[in-house]
């Protein structure tokens, strides 16, 4: 059916965008925890085990929101472009 | 083995390990189930608005990563008693674990049944999602005061 392919289009793009983000959100902070951690703080500034580990974590936890920040704004941003009126077609 | 560090300090310390990710995985299980039926049940009519209702689920995974967090962290500096892991650690620990377990449980029930409604709401009027993000924000903070709590006790040694 040459509809329903026409409409698969936009919804595998949906699907890609959430998944490139949910990765991202996933993966980004746990990798910015311990390259922090190793590189960063006990790398660079040699800090103390248990201070290097509660700065990896803040930096992991701001890492985190600032991910989940970009989803919003793509997300809002996306809606609100898709949500412009569609000319309706009348009989 | 002394008074300061006996045989069942670190037992305290792998509890709080262990009830930091149990929990908050726990409240994330809760938020993640009941916000996808929400999902699942407006999906059917508005197809389009998947990528804007998935935001419950993923702060609902993010309350995970706390307890995480936590729970990496604490189990990073267990030990053995006689290499001076001390009772007062043990305690710390559980302590830490506890708070961010049990805020991650309180902020995963609040995302679940905020996500739900709401992501059933911005259906009929969409114009809702800007007060749906914001409650669901104000739920995830909870969970964040729970991981400020735990990571500040975890310094405390």
């Amino acid at each position: 059916m040459i509809e329903g392919r026409a409409n698969e289009l936009p919804d595998f793009q949906v699907f890609q965008t959430v998944i490139k983000y949910c990765l991202i959100i996933i993966v980004v902070p746990v990798l910015s925890f311990f390259s922090a951690k190793s590189v960063l703080f006990d790398g660079i500034l040699r800090l103390e085990p248990i201070t290097s580990s509660v700065y990896s974590a803040v930096v992991a936890v701001v890492v985190l929101h600032v991910t989940l920040g970009l989803y919003i704004y793509r997300a809002y941003s996306d809606s609100e472009k898709s949500e412009r009126p569609k000319p309706v077609k009348k009989d | 083995m002394s008074a300061e560090n006996p045989i069942y300090g670190p037992f305290f310390g792998v509890m709080g390990a262990a009830s930091a990710i149990i929990f908050s995985a726990l409240g994330a299980a809760y938020g993640t189930a009941k916000s996808g039926t929400g999902i699942a049940a407006m999906s059917v009519m508005r197809p389009e608005l998947i990528m804007k209702s998935i935001i419950p689920v993923v702060m609902a995974g993010i309350i995970a990563i706390y307890g995480l967090v936590v729970a990496v962290l604490i189990a990073g500096s267990l030990d053995s008693p006689s290499n001076n892991y001390t009772l007062y650690k043990g305690f710390i620990h559980l302590g830490a674990g506890l708070a961010v377990g049990f805020s991650g449980l309180a902020a995963g029930f609040a995302i679940g049944i905020v996500g739900d409604a709401g992501v059933r709401g911005t259906a009929q009027q969409p114009r809702l999602f800007v007060g749906m993000i914001l409650i669901l924000i104000f739920a995830e903070v909870l969970g964040l005061y729970g991981l400020i709590v735990a990571i500040y006790l975890y310094t405390k040694q």
